[in-house]
């Protein structure tokens, strides 16, 4: 059975009831839904909430008798709701401006492979802090579609399912997010 | 992340690629699951349930279409019963003003009352 179709076959035993299939999806997706919102919004914390609020969401959607199948890949839709998600919060932050990344909010990031001295994670923590910044003057659309491809790893085709538009348009708006990055993270590697 | 220092053409790929792996993932906390069942409890949408419902409504069928159905069919019944209470007393009065022992003037002012009650 193919990834997909064993993703699909636990959707069908969720709309069944069985809750034990549920965990089996959120096991298998809440490290990359986690991964996406926390680069998508930049605070660890309010990642795991939000991450967590975007399984709720599945939980509910799935239970919905209008319920249907639309996407080929029921990842693509866990990101289009995860994406939402994020943007609501990002549109929160926009009425009521918080401080970007401050220190507080990265204690909660976990390096996967941490600096073995205290001046070397806080080093490593500030680069991370730097360049969640820069991406975080990439509007939106293009935000979401460089984590989706080049952290997250999804196809072109996998991107233009989650973002509703077409594989061209991708293509287009990573090239200028790419772009953007390049001139702001060239400054940061002269340093 | 090699994708991206290579892509990044012109810009020194091979410094730019350490640089973009300081931006790592978040790792979820232990209780991830059960923060969602606990979120999903809250809400009241465990075991496939998003409302609790009478067992005798169909399946289908949740509190934001039957609250708003319920609500607009007792609006319409009282409104229903108001017209119809009104249109009886109107009936009455008719009846009685078409009563040949009672004139316009017993109609009028307060023996109106005491008429329709008469009559009825």
């Amino acid at each position: 059975m193919t990834p997909e179709a064993a993703d699909w076959d636990l959707v069908a035993r969720v709309k069944a009831g069985d809750d034990a299939a549920f965990d089996g999806l959120m096991e298998r997706y809440k490290r990359p839904v986690l991964s996406f919102v926390y680069r998508m919004i930049g605070d660890a914390d309010e990642a795991q909430d939000v991450a967590q609020d975007v399984f709720v969401r599945v939980y509910q959607a799935l239970h919905k008798p209008r319920f249907r199948q639309r996407d080929a890949r029921f990842s693509s839709w866990l990101f289009q709701v995860a994406r939402h998600a994020a943007i609501d919060v990002l549109r929160k932050r926009r009425r009521r401006p918080l401080e970007w990344l401050s220190p507080r909010h990265e204690q909660g990031a976990t390096l996967s492979d941490p600096e073995p001295d205290a001046a070397g994670r806080l080093a490593a923590t500030e680069l991370g802090r730097q360049i969640a910044a820069a991406a975080a003057e990439l509007p939106e659309k293009q935000r979401a579609i460089f984590i989706l491809a080049d952290y997250e790893g999804l196809s072109y085709a996998e991107i233009a399912a989650v973002m509703r538009c077409s594989v061209k348009s991708v293509e287009t708006r990573l090239y200028r997010a790419r772009q953007s990055l390049r001139l702001r993270l060239g400054a940061l590697r002269e340093k | 992340m090699k994708r991206v220092a290579r892509q990044m053409d012109g810009c020194g790929e091979d410094a730019l690629e350490p640089l973009l792996k300081q931006w790592l993932p978040v790792a979820p906390r232990g209780d991830f699951e059960s923060g969602v069942w606990r979120r999903l409890h809250v809400a009241g949408a465990r075991s496939g349930r998003v409302v609790a419902l009478p067992a005798w409504l169909p399946a289908g069928w949740r509190l934001p279409v039957v609250l708003p159905a319920l609500c607009s069919l007792l609006v319409i019944a009282a409104m229903g019963a108001w017209f119809g209470v009104a249109a009886g007393r109107a009936v009455t009065v008719d009846r009685a003003a078409a009563h040949p022992l009672l004139s316009a003037q017993t109609l009028s002012g307060s023996y109106l009352a005491a008429a329709t009650r008469g009559v009825r």
